[in-house]
């Protein structure tokens, strides 16, 4: 390889000289220069436009169905980080791929808001609450990796906060103290108008949710699921997440039981027939699990990171979370499990659960495989 | 605003263009600036729910590249390398090296897996040839996110890791050297570049560097594990730690009662313990929570790999029988008569991921697909069109 770098001594001289010769104006545009609002993810994005309205240019980063963790900056758009007069970022670790532009922006002078640190964030308790629900694969493949793989995240603030719409309502507060704050030119007052209509809305999401949620047997308020963001919905609303791995590609294709064994077991211990969780092919899943694990589950994707395109079924906060607390109600609180049509209830009983994994330690009925509309 | 076209002419448009690099927030790949695809959100990248898997195969006689895709059983034609005498992986890209040529051809698997600490998202593109590293036959490759460092017995190139996804081979604007460097912990470690056995960490300007305490002589044969760094040095392996920012260098003295040595590691991706076939041609373990080395057996042994702490290390024999060897005795907890015979000189590998593990069979031209939680029973079969003699398998 023909390698001819710079010189690095050589080039800290002259980058010295230069600074002295054109001066540092020209890494620091000065506050006139800077206009708008920069928000990272979609999902804040969509809190920020409420809270704003037309006060503002509003500017999102994140596209539609894209991933917060890994999406990336342009140029045109880092520089707009920059000269934004207010940054609006998740943090608490979530946009890894943007966190040196936002900090850059932070040292050209520019406020930023790290919404999640704002909104009483939880802690991720231990490998277990979020590490099993991760979905990785090594952990409950064959429960190795115990030391620094397991727990990285034990005792870190858990920063996906928008599943708990209590959080969001923190959060619109927060964006809108900013906005007046640092944005130049908006009627305070129109501002938090905007605010509190929106705070109202999602109010009433939060009640609504809480109702709809209500009507799932307690015992089957279970989220059995490969995704790692709904700690928070899970603390507001009474949920246990039972994380599992997810059968998936490769191990799918020609599957053994100990391939199956992490979600067969999981759904057992919790009792309930609905798996939320990404998969690409979720009715070979469903059929699998049926035939070599002796399972009947119903596979239910939810939306979790980020929002949809228009018609997408999650293009803003509110339709996300309806259309979530839509898809979990329907998967837990009908029958269990689901009865797949032309099936005949089987007659032998469902493995016994020990009394100790349900938390209401009310006699457990033993239900078989496909139960009858009565069997609850 | 910043841009060098209004700077002076001579040494201060070269100021302005050194400026532009020392404030702007653009990642490395966007110094263009006319980059308008956002890096890192890779766009004709699908996310994918799943962890994904291919297997990069070819022919040492006729040159003839393949990749596989054990998920939807697609086999995707690459251009042939003259002499390809065997492949290395870094989890995404493949290398394949032409030992003759002095040479080394860089192939985009497209699958990979990005590592976000609790949890991690995996990725899907499709597969294309990135471009050639002359003068050097990498055997093995590390990456980190800024660089990618192919190392064969001439020394290490240090690659830009941005400009690799983006579709080209270009050298960072670190250079590289002899002996073994590996991107760490945002720095480079570097073994056997001098005369001694100092082993030194640079930060990635370029500079001389930091000694270690330990020292490694004869490097050969690298890991990065989730435990560290590890360097198969002449009387041990070498552990390198990263505490705080600070890294420290541990030696791990081989088995005793042994002359040989190790020069590589298997491992499945991610996972700590590292298995190697020694200079002995027995199958010793590098336990990294154990902090030590474990024989276990099986002489004659042509390839190894460790599935994960506290799991089985499986191993093929001269025979073509696959074990499955208990990590802490030795003894085979199963085993399987896998191919007809080996080749000694073309030996196969063993490549495992989180579900499966892979064995190719130039004798049968086949890809074994191996379930090794469930008694290494043979999952699937594949047929990958030419002779498989060398494999890697990406997206782990």
């Amino acid at each position: 390889m023909a390698t001819r770098p710079l010189d690095p001594t050589r080039a800290v001289a002259l980058a010295l000289a230069c600074a002295t010769a054109l001066g540092a104006a020209a890494c620091a545009p000065g506050d006139d220069a800077r206009e708008g609002v920069v928000v990272t993810t979609n999902i804040l994005g969509d809190l920020t436009r409420e809270v704003v309205g037309d006060q503002a240019e509003v500017t999102v980063l994140m596209k539609p169905n894209a991933d917060p963790h890994s999406f990336g900056l342009s140029a045109p758009q880092a520089a707009a980080l920059e000269n934004a007069e207010l940054v609006v970022y998740n943090g608490l670790g979530l946009e890894e791929g943007v966190l040196r532009n936002v900090t850059a922006a932070e040292e050209a002078g520019a406020p930023v808001l790290e919404v999640g640190a704002g909104v009483d964030p939880r802690v991720y308790s231990s490998g277990h609450d979020h590490g099993h629900g991760e979905g990785r694969a090594e952990e409950a493949g064959h429960g190795d990796e115990g030391g620094p793989a397991g727990n990285d995240s034990a005792g870190e603030p858990d920063p996906h906060f928008w599943t708990d719409p209590r959080r969001a309502v923190l959060a619109v507060d927060l964006i809108a103290e900013h906005v007046i704050e640092h944005v130049e030119g908006v009627d305070a007052d129109a501002v938090r108008a905007n605010a509190e209509a929106y705070t109202a809305e999602v109010e009433a999401l939060d009640a609504w949710m809480a109702e709809e949620f209500g009507t799932i047997p307690e015992r089957h308020r279970k989220l059995v699921t490969n995704h790692h963001v709904f700690g928070y919905l899970a603390e507001r609303y009474g949920f246990e997440v039972v994380g599992t791995v997810i059968p998936s590609g490769t191990t799918l294709a020609s599957p053994s039981t100990s391939d199956l064994k992490s979600l067969s077991d999981a759904v057992r211990d919790a009792g309930v027939g609905a798996v939320f969780a990404d998969s690409s092919q979720p009715d070979r899943l469903a059929t699998v699990m049926a035939e070599e694990a002796g399972v009947d589950i119903e596979v239910i994707p939810l939306f979790s990171e980020s929002l949809s395109e228009e018609g997408g079924g999650a293009a803003t906060y509110l339709e996300m979370m309806r259309a979530n607390t839509e898809a979990v109600t329907d998967g837990l609180d009908g029958d269990w499990p689901p009865c797949r049509p032309g099936t005949e209830p089987r007659q032998e009983s469902r493995e016994d659960i020990p009394r100790a994994h349900h938390a209401d330690s009310r006699p457990v009925r033993r239900c078989p495989p496909c139960c009858p509309p009565d069997c609850s | 605003m910043r841009s060098p076209r209004h700077a002076p002419p001579g040494a201060l448009g070269l100021c302005a263009v050194l400026l532009a690099a020392g404030c702007a927030t653009a990642p490395a790949t966007e110094e263009g600036q006319e980059e308008e695809v956002p890096h890192g959100y890779v766009e004709g990248a699908e996310e994918t729910a799943e962890p994904q898997a291919r297997l990069v195969v070819a022919d040492a006689d006729s040159g003839e590249v393949r990749v596989l895709d054990p998920i939807t059983g697609e086999v995707t034609d690459l251009e042939p390398v003259e002499g390809v005498d065997g492949i290395a992986g870094d989890g995404r890209f493949a290398y394949l090296r032409s030992s003759g040529h002095r040479k080394t051809l860089v192939v985009d698997s497209g699958v990979w897996t990005a590592d976000h600490g609790d949890h991690d998202h995996y990725y899907r593109t499709g597969v294309r040839t990135v471009g050639a590293v002359d003068g050097l036959a990498a055997g093995r490759a590390a990456t980190d996110r800024a660089l990618t460092a192919p190392t064969g017995p001439g020394g290490t190139a240090l690659l830009d890791r941005a400009a690799l996804e983006d579709g080209s081979v270009q050298a960072a604007d670190v250079p590289g050297g002899t002996g073994v460097i590996v991107p760490f912990a945002g720095r480079l470690v570097t073994a056997g570049s001098g005369p001694g056995r100092a082993v030194r960490v640079h930060d990635r300007d370029g500079g001389p560097g930091e000694a270690l305490d330990a020292t490694c002589a004869e490097p050969r044969g690298q890991a990065v594990t989730r435990r560290g760094l590890v360097i198969g040095c002449e009387d041990g392996a070498l552990l390198v730690t990263e505490d705080d920012g600070d890294l420290t260098g541990e030696a791990i003295p081989y088995p005793e009662g042994t002359d040989g040595r190790v020069e590589e590691f298997h491992h499945r991706p991610g996972s700590a313990p590292l298995a190697s076939v020694s200079t002995e041609g027995d199958v010793w373990l590098l336990d990294l929570a154990e902090g030590g080395w474990a024989r276990l057996g099986l002489p004659g042994a042509v390839a190894v790999s460790a599935v994960g702490e506290g799991a089985s290390v499986l191993a093929l024999d001269s025979d073509g029988t696959l074990y499955a060897l208990d990590p802490e005795t030795g003894e085979p907890n199963s085993s399987r008569e896998l191919l007809d015979g080996v080749d000694a000189e073309r030996a196969p590998v063993i490549q495992v991921d989180t579900g499966r593990a892979y064995v190719n069979d130039a004798g049968a031209g086949l890809i074994h697909e191996i379930d090794y939680n469930d008694d290494l029973r043979v999952a699937r079969t594949f047929d990958p069109g030419i002779t498989p003699h060398h494999m890697v398998e990406t997206g782990r």
